[in-house]
């Protein structure tokens, strides 16, 4: 409860959002019994009664179905620091200046730690199969089997090899993404695989695929290969397995992929 | 408009549309090959569709039932009061969600449906909550969406925020909106508080923009060709929050009414297009 009026402390200060303090203490309360408000009290900073409102509201309006159960409503300190980060601030524009921008570099730590290397060394797998998993929208949905593997979803928000049109905006095109980056033919690539472990594009290809979040802390791009903690996530465990990332990697990466055509 | 009742005539509807479809399609696809760009090709599409949105049928058939004594107790729905009084229907929905005084509840056109089926006609409103879109009652509540809207084609929205609970509707919408959750980090915002973005083809409306929110709000319900049927704006949110990996949100729930307010109220002085014709 101290940190909690502490908390307020600062919003008030911020937002002059004072005279709710003795109602939502009382909510606060009420609601201590579930689960939902312990996630409210991780140091971010909002209009509470509005964000405690609304918790309880959607607590009553969603229903569990398929793989899809209610613990997806449950955030997890990015999912719940990201939801107040409203103007999609990008990475480059948090100046750590402010207790939000220092909490996001945070957040964004953490994130970065999720990120393990391949179990067997090897970053990388097969191109064609990495295609098939860039068109695959599936998974995760309440109307998908658990049991069957996730696709990527790529082309929902990238451009990427030549050939599909059929391809979304929201993220950058990855339309020969190893090309624009050096890696110009076989030798190139030999060269950087040679040395995976410490090859920049490499890990940072890597680490997006794994985990979006260690390099832009609210991207819209989903966290591939990390297991959430959901109950349902682990339905397969992470959306994308090391396999299927390994795919990825060389659909981007080796220069025979149509991506690099 | 409500001339092609005859079975026959139903047909030769379909028909013309479905033949309409795979030319305008065919074109599209062509449109693509010679290299024209996606969203010119799109809209040509769109365009030729506009002419014939069998989303009129639907219309019609709506009318009749809003007039058609049914339900256990055998009436109409003409007496139902949709917030501009009993019976009146036009311009009711460009001012809706909105709070209603003997529900004390800020309802959706649906959730205000159902209201009135279960007042005036008896249903249930539990079981209507507990059928799939499509079916049964739903199915009719669809048609009855259908009309109501096309009641306020052409007018300009002005979604009410006089009373505090309409308020703070907004603010929960507003609120859920950019609520991130789920397997995905996914938030209604990730999609749609950007201009001029896709998914694969699918142009996303920006719905934190007037423009948006009314090109968006504005045109549900709508006849979607890729379902061969209409989805009410209930549905069509349904199907988003299956999308972003959520639950399932219950059929006229608090959460989904709030959604819609904060869009209608996003939409104001945009003028309303429904029922509408979709991918």
């Amino acid at each position: 409860m101290q940190s909690f009026i502490q908390k307020c402390r600062v919003s008030c200060s911020t937002k002059g959002l004072c005279s709710g303090l003795i109602a939502s203490t009382l909510l606060l309360s009420l609601l201590s019994s579930c689960s939902w408000t312990q996630q409210t009290n991780l140091g971010i900073d909002t209009d509470r009664s509005v964000q405690e409102k609304t918790l309880s509201l959607v607590f009553e309006s969603f229903e569990p179905k398929g793989q899809a159960e209610l613990d997806r409503l449950k955030q997890d300190r990015t999912q719940q620091f990201c939801s107040t980060q409203r103007g999609l601030k990008d990475q480059s524009q948090l100046t750590q200046s402010t207790t939000q921008d220092q909490l996001a570099e945070q957040i964004r730590l953490e994130n970065q730690a999720l990120i393990t290397p391949p179990k067997d060394g090897n970053y990388f797998g097969d191109f064609k199969r990495g295609e098939l998993i860039a068109q695959d929208g599936r998974g995760k949905t309440w109307s998908d089997p658990s049991e069957s593997p996730s696709g990527g979803n790529c082309y929902n928000c990238h451009r990427i090899s030549k050939n599909e049109l059929s391809y979304g905006t929201l993220g950058p095109s990855l339309y020969q993404f190893a090309k624009l980056r050096g890696i110009n033919s076989a030798k190139d690539f030999a060269q950087a695989s040679q040395n995976s472990s410490t090859d920049p594009l490499i890990q940072y290809t890597w680490g997006v695929l794994m985990n979006s979040k260690a390099y832009n802390v609210c991207t819209v791009m989903p966290r591939f290969g990390v297991t959430l903690n959901h109950k349902t996530q682990g339905h397969g465990g992470p959306i994308l397995n090391e396999q299927q990332i390994k795919d990825l990697m060389s659909l981007l990466l080796d220069p025979r992929s149509p991506v690099n055509e | 408009m409500f001339s092609f009742n005859t079975p026959f005539k139903f047909v030769l509807k379909h028909l013309g549309a479905a033949l309409l479809y795979a030319y305008a399609w065919s074109a599209f696809a062509q449109a693509q090959q010679l290299g024209v760009s996606t969203d010119a090709a799109l809209a040509q599409y769109r365009s030729m569709l506009q002419d014939a949105n069998p989303a009129d049928l639907y219309v019609a058939k709506g009318q009749a039932l809003w007039t058609k004594a049914r339900g256990p107790k055998a009436q109409s729905l003409e007496s139902c009061d949709l917030g501009l009084g009993p019976g009146v229907v036009k311009g009711a929905w460009v001012q809706m969600p909105r709070y209603f005084n003997d529900t004390r509840r800020v309802q959706d056109l649906e959730s205000r449906l159902v209201t009135c089926m279960e007042a005036i006609q008896g249903f249930n409103t539990q079981e209507i909550i507990a059928q799939d879109f499509s079916k049964g009652e739903r199915a009719n509540i669809a048609l009855l969406a259908a009309y109501v809207s096309s009641e306020s084609q052409g007018m300009t929205f002005k979604v009410p925020q006089e009373h505090a609970l309409e308020r703070e509707m907004y603010a929960s919408g507003q609120e859920l909106f950019y609520m991130r959750g789920g397997t995905h980090d996914f938030s209604c915002a990730s999609c749609h508080t950007q201009d001029g973005r896709r998914i694969r083809l699918q142009d996303l409306p920006n719905l934190s923009t007037s423009a948006g929110a009314g090109f968006a709000f504005g045109t549900w319900p709508a006849y979607r060709v890729s379902m061969g049927s209409i989805w009410t704006m209930q549905q069509r949110l349904a199907d988003c929050f299956r999308q972003q990996r959520f639950p399932k949100p219950k059929y006229v729930s608090p959460a989904t009414v709030a959604l819609s307010v904060f869009m209608g109220v996003n939409a104001s002085g945009q003028v309303a297009d429904a029922p509408g014709l979709k991918r």
